[in-house]
């Protein structure tokens, strides 16, 4: 009974969000005036988590029988997929939305709120049992919230693609996974790395490089990495916009903390108190080429889109590469890089998908050839997408900056064979301005093909742009704040 | 000679089950068929788990391991198949060749 | 690592299997090809229509599946896996005491949550009735 309530009260967020779920579905089945409350109830529920997470004490700790860790980096991680969550049902105006007209929102508050529940769970996993079945309850609603737009066919499209490159995904993560335990003996993260600095069969060492090689094909899938990120343009492309915001911040969120923790803990030994590693398997060779392969592809092929959500997916997909370079640094200035990025990241995003989404609601369209004179129409809405475009860029003073700092700095930091990678990367931020840039260009100066009404843009909807711009600004002003909070969040479990 | 089989025949096994599967997922046509392939690299991955389970250290975990993969492929598999189901609705044919209107 | 058996044994103990293969194929396919080389073979129309049970068939025997039959399966295959579950747990949750009890009856719980959902949206009703659709 003790543990229970331990593993309980270290898990209080998750439960929370858990609770809320269910207690959506109810209303939903319960139907009438009780679904009114829905939208509430899910909000509420992941602000309940998100004080909850605040005000989590205690030692880093494995609760749950070792299934999850409760360690610092976990409670930042999931505060971000919180805040992610929260941020999409704040900001996308599910009653005014044009795609979503006529469905029925019960299940996709429901299926939102299972996909955050997954993402904190995967974010805090600590055993392959544990990693195997969050992926999995992230992907499985993921692909029916793709799904969503039923009279779409599109969007059904969208969906089977994404299912099927995804289970291929997951089904060759899973046999990674089992091949790892047949070589460690157990199914504990730490014990992986704690077998192998003991005696094994000689071999053993290749065979879990095939090993990782295999389960990084899952994590590579769920951020969106190359080659593995074919399901993504078209996948945010057919689905709801608000669905295509939320994939492109919260399960990456997530992928990208399973794959710090699995790579720093399973594939690496600790040397030292500090984050000190040292990999068991050359797996930071293996992540550098998939993240320069990502970056570069992804901004190459944005170039030349016309799509709005397309462009946001390929650009979405690039953003993962240089995450991933934090990931290569194997060091605590990686892991805080991959932290700032990923926050950064979360709040650029958002606003972005947030102005597509309310310049569809309105128009009715997602080509960028309809985004000319966006400045006459809406100044607000350039104004705000100035901001999103500018940080996703990486431009100072905007909050997008910091991300790529952090990270080229950590990789700078490795030593003088990897400032070749830290140059890909840097050309690439200067490739992607090209198309960030050529958005801009869309709003402000092209000229209009016809004379288009002002757009009207949603009280709530304006609100949250407003609110987004400015976070991808102000948090520079106190960024100190920022720093030591990824600081204390480089903690791992002690072993 | 020692005719039982010992690990090396069940990771051979399903080794050839793993790759016979992502095959079938790559190549056919027909949606369902694809998903029969999708199963197939599953069990192919549980068999690895049972097999190590019995053969190496690792005592039941493997096991349990596996059970849950059943579950979980089982839930998988249900919503493919709805998805299926929603695209022989749409476009009248269960094949995904039907399903190419995103490009880019 | 169990206990290996050597090469004799092996092959004694799977024997017994091989022949009861062989005897169960052979059983089947001895009486087909028997009655196939025995029988005349006098084809008219009317032989070769679909049997239906002693009915006029009407149209040929590959009919399309009807729909509703997904939805049955669908919603059976998710309780089944759910005893895959409850069975180990029903036979173990005694000595794990009233822990292992109450985390059984929350599964359930979250399952029969999903139950009322389904019965809820009509799923369950053999002929789907528009109007309890929900949009």
């Amino acid at each position: 009974m003790d543990a229970l309530l331990e593993s309980l009260a270290r898990t209080v967020p998750e439960a929370i969000v858990c609770l809320g779920l269910l207690l959506v579905v109810v209303l939903d089945s319960a139907g009438g005036a009780a679904r009114r409350a829905i939208g509430p109830i899910s909000v509420l529920s992941l602000l309940l988590a998100l004080v909850a997470l605040s005000r989590e004490t205690g030692a880093p700790v494995a609760s749950w029988s070792g299934m999850i860790a409760s360690d610092p980096l976990s409670a930042l991680l999931r505060a971000l997929i919180l805040l992610g969550t929260l941020l999409v049902l704040l900001s996308f105006d599910l009653g005014r939305s044009r795609e979503l007209k006529g469905l029925g929102l019960g299940e996709f508050h429901a299926l939102l709120l299972a996909v955050a529940f997954a993402c904190l769970l995967l974010a805090s996993a600590n055993d392959l049992v544990m990693v195997y079945l969050a992926l999995e309850m992230v992907s499985i609603p993921s692909y029916v919230l793709v799904a969503y737009l039923k009279r779409d066919p599109r969007s059904n499209e969208a969906a089977l693609k994404y299912l099927l490159f995804g289970a291929a995904s997951s089904g060759t993560m899973l046999y990674g996974l089992s091949l790892v335990y047949g070589i460690a003996g157990t199914t504990s993260i730490a014990g992986v790395s704690a077998a192998m600095a003991g005696s094994l069969p000689a071999g053993s060492s290749f065979g879990l490089w095939l090993a990782a090689l295999l389960v990084f094909a899952g994590f590579g899938f769920k951020v969106a990495a190359v080659p593995f990120h074919f399901w993504c343009p078209d996948a945010y492309e057919g689905a709801p916009t608000p669905v295509a915001a939320f994939l492109s911040v919260v399960p990456k969120t997530a992928g990208f903390a399973v794959m710090m923790r699995f790579c720093f803990e399973a594939l690496s030994l600790q040397r030292g108190g500090a984050l000190a590693l040292v990999e068991i398997v050359d797996w930071p060779q293996l992540l550098m080429w998939i993240s320069v392969a990502t970056m570069t592809l992804g901004n190459v092929a944005a170039l030349t889109q016309t799509n709005m959500k397309r462009l946001l997916a390929y650009s979405s997909i690039a953003h993962a590469g240089y995450v991933m370079m934090g990931v290569v640094a194997m060091s605590e200035d990686g892991g805080r890089g991959v932290l700032v990025y990923l926050f950064t990241y979360v709040l650029m995003n958002l606003g972005a998908f947030g102005v597509v989404a309310a310049i569809h609601a309105s128009e009715g369209s997602f080509d960028l050839r309809d985004y000319a004179g966006l400045h006459r129409r809406s100044p607000l809405l350039a104004l705000a997408m100035a901001t999103f475009l500018l940080s996703l860029m990486g431009l100072p003073p905007f909050v997008g900056f910091f991300g790529k700092l952090y990270v080229f700095g950590a990789i700078i930091a490795r030593g003088p064979e990897f400032y070749w990678y830290a140059g890909v990367g840097a050309v690439n931020a200067a490739v992607a301005a090209f198309y960030y840039f050529r958005v801009m260009r869309a709003m402000v100066i092209d000229p209009e093909t016809g004379t288009a009404p002002a757009l009207s843009l949603g009280g709530r909807e304006a609100l949250a742009l407003c609110a987004l711009a400015a976070l991808n600004v102000l948090p520079t002003l106190a960024w100190g704040r920022v720093d030591e909070w990824t600081r204390a969040a480089m903690v791992l479990l002690p072993r | 000679m020692n005719l039982e089989p010992t690990l090396a025949h069940y990771l051979l096994v399903s080794a050839a089950l793993f790759a016979l599967g992502l095959l079938g997922l790559i190549t056919r046509r027909n949606a369902v068929q694809a998903l029969m392939g999708v199963e197939l690299m599953l069990n192919s991955a549980n068999l690895n788990l049972v097999a190590f389970s019995r053969f190496g250290t690792g005592g039941i975990d493997g096991q349990v391991f596996g059970t849950f993969v059943i579950v979980v492929a089982a839930a998988e598999v249900a919503v493919a198949l709805a998805l299926v189901l929603a695209l022989y609705r749409m476009r009248r044919t269960p094949n995904l060749d039907a399903a190419t209107t995103l490009r880019g | 690592m169990p206990p290996t058996l050597s090469s004799a044994d092996f092959l004694t103990s799977w024997s017994a299997v091989l022949l009861y293969f062989v005897a169960a194929v052979g059983f089947v396919a001895g009486g087909l090809i028997f009655w196939w080389v025995i029988r005349p073979s006098r084809i008219t129309a009317e032989k070769l229509t679909t049997y239906e049970c002693g009915e006029e068939p009407i149209g040929g025997a590959w009919v399309q599946f009807n729909v509703r039959f997904y939805v049955f399966a669908l919603v059976f295959l998710v309780f089944d896996v759910e005893a895959v579950f409850l069975l180990p747990w029903a036979v173990v949750f005694r000595e794990l005491g009233a822990i292992a009890f109450l985390e059984g009856l929350f599964f359930i719980a979250v399952l029969a949550i999903g139950l009322a959902y389904v019965w809820r949206k009509g799923d369950l009703a053999w002929v789907r009735l528009d109007d309890r659709v929900s949009p």
